[in-house]
């Protein structure tokens, strides 16, 4: 959505398909009247579509009229207004957020509503409403400028991907990754003051007003209305009672329906401040402890671009997790790129630490070490680990199976990180990979050896099937 | 020299198909017109050019001439991102007319490419000391992808004039441009664009150079992504047969077939095919480092230490090049080799012992804490269980009485002789 309307902003005007018919054939238009239509689009975003194209329309005949008239050059194109473009709705509709500059807009309002002049003829000059609109057209351009300033930042590589389909988003976010340091600490400087939690602060961003703490989540298909959206203050009492229901009733459905809906309101009031980083870092644990990968990767993600816009959080708690997520997947050459960017500092986390660690006793076979840190893997790695510990258990079993003849279950249960009380599970392990054949089977349980030769050709093969190609959706 | 004069020995060689000589006009490297072209048209701005001559020549030549002077008077006054915009108009400009020629275009098309790679990296340098992006790179990235599906896309000419027959070396400087802004993840689609094309004719049928560029990438490519793990049993007992499809076959033909009078490519190949062989057991002779000082300073430590089984100036060795192999990629595969080193630990343990039929697991451990990396006794018989699994030991653990039980015959193999596997 907003991809859209980026687009339309930015977009030389001369290339709308409206204007060709003029532009096309014909000398070129005077720059006072080029800058007029630009910031008359720029205007008119803001109104819903139906304004938009009459305005369109009326903006045609005026340009048609004074190419025809030959007063192009004569016409004092910035003091022109279309009559479309009644500047009173979206003002209404649109709550602006800080109070203190609840004077402004509907002072300006008023001025405009009385001021409205047939569009062809340059306007009876007021003094309040030159101000006014000098001051709107100043905003305008400033915002047109902010807006083109980020376009040219975020276009160098979304052009990139846009040109070649990217390798996963995994892959997308490696490159943007790569790339991070480009972020432009804008400042906005137009009226009215931009609300301190809101960066990216522009004319798309709406306030909402809906006070429902809990709203389920829709993925939108169109403009948001605001009397859907909540605020940030609803959003936070959202928060706490989502805690409070998700340690009381553990509906996990429903839960993550309800983050993802928090998400969405936040991404759409373009609110980034450490309340959103407080929401992904929670929804991303929940996800964790309920093995939804596909969540935990997008919240991680989200988390990443958040923690490099300057806002604190727990980022190395995440780091490491990135690390032992990616350990999961097969995509070597990005684990090995992130682990070639980290910083000396990064480097010295005990959770990227222990990420590393491994990371490299994984790639050495080292089981021991592997489920040794498995087991102290700090917050909530464990779960991420989880993920592949049974096709690193495998791994191990076919090397000790190549290494011994016969495999104390009591090694095994060390061996392959499990505690001490988790013996059944390791017998179910066991038989899954139908590595359940014993040179003892008559002897209780804790006895039992594996019988290595009997168990090594199977388990080969149960692993080529079993732990082939891993395929997360929604990453690499 | 004026554009228009320009303009008409172009003409001349358009006419005549006269690939080489047109490359000679459209390069910013050619002192003769380069300097003439500059002394007669001192002062001029792209809006004097254009007021003077869009439209005089035809599309795109105007724009072809226009950026090319432009880019000439650029590099000599040293504003190399201008320079770089130039050739990057200019390039764009040709690709429209190479789009519709048959390959006579190629020789020119490769003498602009390689100089817009070398303004776009001017250019960032510049764009570097200035401490603004470097967008250069990246942006003759695209262009060259542009250039290369061009090649890829040829569906009028004949098969003998084809413009397929670009392909490889448009894709090799497209990987090259990848590599250098450090995007190889978007190779894959390039390669793919390649492998989905029934069209182009093999690999083999295109000059050995384009061969070897070309392989050297796959490899490189392979070994980033750690592609070299499959097994495949063959025989009973299991031979686990080393196959590395990918990595080190390509590299190992790159190197091969690498001419002999350019040893900078062949120390490049060589970078990445060492620690892929030493991963198997083979090491690089000392001749062959001789010639290659650069990785004889990479890599002498580590193989010295392999061969003394001393794992503490292999550690020392791996932290003081840390930086240079992680930026190369090949950590991973010292990392990796690090196992080679312990099991020559194992073996000077059993020499020691005097070579007895089994050796205890405790005095496999206490080798390893002398040769300075102490552990538990759990995880060294985990080493000690890799080693085997990996081929470096011949025999079985028997972790009851915590033995290990050697064969009679060639307990400890020869590196190179040992079939093994790598996995990961």
């Amino acid at each position: 959505m907003r991809q859209n309307n980026e687009a339309i902003v930015c977009e030389p005007f001369c290339t709308r398909p409206y204007f060709t018919d003029i532009m096309s054939s014909g000398p070129k238009f005077p720059p006072a009247m080029q800058e007029w239509v630009t910031s008359q689009f720029q205007k008119m975003q803001k109104f819903p579509p139906a304004m938009r194209d009459a305005a369109r329309e009326e903006m045609k005949k005026i340009i048609a009229h004074a190419y025809s008239t030959g007063t192009m050059l004569s016409i004092p194109w910035s003091t022109v207004q279309l009559t479309s473009l009644n500047e009173s709705d979206p003002l209404k509709n649109l709550k602006r957020k800080t109070t203190d500059h609840a004077e402004g807009p509907p002072k300006k309002v008023q001025l405009t509503n009385n001021s409205f002049v047939p569009s062809v003829k340059p306007l009876k000059t007021n003094v309040f409403e030159d101000d006014a609109r000098t001051r709107r057209e100043k905003r305008f351009q400033r915002e047109a400028l902010i807006e083109q300033n980020r376009n040219l930042n975020t276009n160098h590589h979304t052009v990139m991907v846009s040109g070649m389909s990217v390798g996963g988003s995994l892959g997308a976010r490696m490159q943007g990754f790569a790339h991070s340091h480009h972020h432009v600490p804008w400042r906005h400087v137009a009226e009215p003051v931009p609300d301190a939690n809101v960066i990216d602060w522009d004319k798309y961003t709406i306030v909402g007003r809906s006070t429902s703490i809990f709203k389920n989540y829709l993925r939108l298909t169109s403009d948001p209305d605001p009397k859907d959206i909540r605020p940030l203050s609803v959003l936070r009492q959202t928060l706490e009672q989502l805690k409070q229901r998700w340690r009381s009733e553990g509906n996990y459905n429903w839960v993550c329906d309800q983050f993802k809906s928090l998400r969405q309101d936040l991404t759409v009031q373009r609110i980034k401040n450490e309340f959103t980083v407080q929401v992904y870092e929670i929804h991303a644990r929940i996800a964790l402890e309920n093995s939804d990968l596909v969540e935990f990767n997008a919240c991680q993600a989200m988390l990443r671009t958040l923690y490099e816009l300057g806002l604190p959080g727990k980022r190395e708690e995440f780091l490491g997790y990135r690390i032992l997520y990616m350990l999961h997947g097969r995509n070597r050459a990005d684990l090995n790129f992130l682990v070639s960017q980290l910083t000396p500092q990064e480097k010295e986390l005990p959770a990227v630490q222990h990420a590393l660690k491994a990371h490299m006793a994984m790639a050495t076979g080292n089981y021991h070490q592997f489920f040794a840190l498995f087991l102290v893997a700090p917050n909530m790695g464990g779960y991420i680990m989880d993920h592949y510990v049974d096709r690193e258990r495998c791994g191990a079993l076919i090397t000790m199976a190549k290494s011994y003849r016969s495999l104390p279950l009591r090694l095994l249960q060390t061996e392959l990180g499990y505690e001490s009380d988790e013996l059944p599970k390791l017998l179910d392990f066991l038989t899954k990979h139908s590595a359940n054949v014993f040179t003892n089977p008559n002897a209780p349980d804790i006895e039992k050896h594996v019988a290595c030769s009997a168990v090594i050709q199977t388990l080969i093969q149960v692993q080529s099937q079993k732990y082939a190609k891993v395929g997360i959706k929604g990453s690499v | 020299m004026k554009l228009e004069n320009l303009a008409h020995h172009i003409n001349l060689c358009v006419k005549a198909n006269n690939g080489i000589k047109l490359a000679s006009w459209l390069s910013t490297n050619e002192p003769d017109h380069v300097d003439a072209l500059r002394k007669a048209n001192i002062g001029s701005t792209r809006d004097s050019l254009s007021k003077k001559y869009m439209n005089k020549f035809a599309s795109p030549w105007d724009e072809i001439c226009i950026a090319h002077l432009l880019a000439v008077i650029a590099i000599s006054e040293n504003r190399m991102e201008d320079a770089y915009k130039e050739q990057a108009s200019m390039v764009n400009a040709f690709l429209r007319f190479f789009g519709v020629q048959t390959n006579w275009v190629l020789t020119p098309l490769w003498v602009v490419l390689t100089e817009l790679r070398q303004l776009a990296h001017d250019g960032d340098v510049e764009l570097y000391n200035q401490q603004k992006l470097t967008t250069c790179c990246e942006d003759a990235a695209r262009i060259c992808n542009k250039a290369f599906t061009m090649c890829v896309t040829d569906r009028t000419s004949q098969p003998a004039e084809s413009r397929k027959w670009g392909v490889y070396r448009a894709v090799n400087i497209v990987l090259k441009c990848y590599f250098k802004v450090n995007r190889t993840n978007l190779s894959k689609n390039v390669i793919r664009a390649i492998e989905a094309n029934s069209d182009i004719p093999s690999l083999e049928q295109f000059e050995m150079t384009d061969q070897v560029t070309y392989r050297y990438y796959q490899g490189l490519l392979a070994l980033l992504d750690e592609n070299y793990s499959r097994v495949r049993e063959t025989s009973d007992p299991p031979v686990y047969a080393y196959i590395c499809p990918q990595a080190e076959g390509e590299l190992s033909f790159a190197f091969e077939h690498c001419h002999y009078s350019s040893p900078r490519n062949q120390e490049r190949i060589l970078t990445f095919l060492i620690p892929l062989r030493m991963m198997k057991g083979s090491f690089p002779t000392v001749r062959l480092l001789k010639r290659f000082p650069s990785l004889e300073g990479l890599y002498g430590r580590f193989l010295k230490s392999i061969r003394e089984g001393n794992i503490v100036e292999f550690d020392r060795a791996l932290l003081d090049l840390e930086a240079r192999l992680v930026q190369l990629n090949i950590w991973l595969m010292i990392v990796k080799v690090r196992e080679i080193t312990v099991s020559r630990v194992f073996r000077k343990c059993w020499l020691v012992l005097n070579k007895p039929s089994r050796v205890s697991i405790p005095a496999f451990h206490a080798a390893l804490k002398v040769a300075g990396s102490p552990m538990e006794i759990a995880e060294a018989e985990c080493l000690v269980a890799n080693s085997i699994f990996k081929g470096f030991i011949k025999g079985y653990i028997s972790h009851d009485t915590q033995l290990v039980v050697l064969a009679k015959t060639d307990a400890f193999p020869r590196l190179g002789v040992r079939v093994l596997r790598n996995g990961f």
